[in-house]
């Protein structure tokens, strides 16, 4: 079901990021880019200058990501779990820059925000986490908000 | 903290906020809302549409973290909040139901967008996300 998701997820959706440190104290922030590794993995770009983030990966090691299109809606959430938080490399920092100029695309046609405005969004680095996805939902609103759509539900 | 009212633009609606919870074994859960409501210096509400894990973590766990979007800045700002109850009538739910089907009507979503309950919290905490130098690798 990953594989199937992929171009969706690797596309330029938005895309949301929820961890939670060892008192289970959520955490938000915005994701910038993901790329499916395989049937049960993917490396996600996070604002490598977010201290709580980093510190949950490394205590809870449990993450939510939300892709969201911004022109239908259409969300999809992954629970996943940190197999390693790796430094940042050349092909990651293309990713980064790939992604954004399709989000920033997708905003500018999708909502008329000036591409100079959602520039203001962006971090000022990112780093990878390489996670295994324990659990896929379909997350677009609506009744069926929430309707487990594959991998094991650990 | 920075004070609410000093941000009010981002409880408009005009930029969809984002809110993490985590279950009481610890499995967060990140969704985006239609609109985040300002009560008062100190507090909040979330609009109970459809996020049956969001309702239900927060029924086991209190604490929420939000980013919101100025929308005439374009700056986020991260709001750690706390649960204190759950509405489903009087003056302010009356209010936030016709504001989210209005919302729901611009983007052809009418009738999809039902309020369930508002959900109130206190915010202890508001700060900006830093951002970066608005162009990616180049920081």
């Amino acid at each position: 079901m990953l594989d199937e998701i992929a171009p969706f997820v690797e596309g330029g959706v938005a895309m949301l990021a929820g961890t939670a440190d060892s008192h289970h104290v959520p955490d938000a922030v915005r994701g910038w880019g993901a790329t499916v590794i395989d049937g049960r993995s993917m490396r996600l770009l996070l604002p490598a200058l977010s201290p709580v983030l980093w510190a949950n990966l490394e205590s809870n090691g449990r993450i939510a990501v939300c892709f969201t299109d911004v022109a239908t809606y259409r969300s999809v959430q992954v629970k996943a779990a940190v197999t390693s938080l790796p430094p940042a490399t050349d092909l990651d920092n293309l990713q980064w820059r790939r992604y954004t100029e399709q989000f920033l695309l997708a905003v500018e046609s999708g909502s008329m925000v000036p591409r100079s405005m959602a520039m203001r969004l962006l971090p000022s680095a990112v780093r990878p986490a390489v996670v295994e996805v324990k659990a896929l939902f379909d997350q677009t609103p609506g009744p069926a908000a929430g309707r487990s759509i594959g991998v094991d539900a650990r | 903290m920075i004070p609410l009212r000093q941000i009010a633009g981002c409880f408009d609606g005009m930029i969809p906020p984002v809110v993490a919870t985590c279950s009481a074994d610890g499995v967060p859960n990140v969704v985006q809302l239609s609109q985040i409501h300002l009560i008062d210096d100190h507090h909040v509400a979330l609009s109970n549409q459809f996020f049956g894990t969001t309702t239900n973590n927060i029924a086991e766990n209190p604490a929420a973290s939000v980013v919101v979007i100025e929308p005439a800045t374009f700056e986020s700002y991260q709001l750690l909040l706390e649960h204190v109850r759950s509405e489903t009538d009087g003056a302010a739910f009356e209010r936030m139901n016709r504001q989210i089907e209005a919302i729901a009507s611009l983007t052809g979503m009418s009738g999809v967008f039902r309020l369930r309950a508002l959900e109130v919290f206190r915010v202890s905490e508001c700060t900006v996300v830093p951002a970066g130098p608005h162009e990616p690798g180049h920081g």
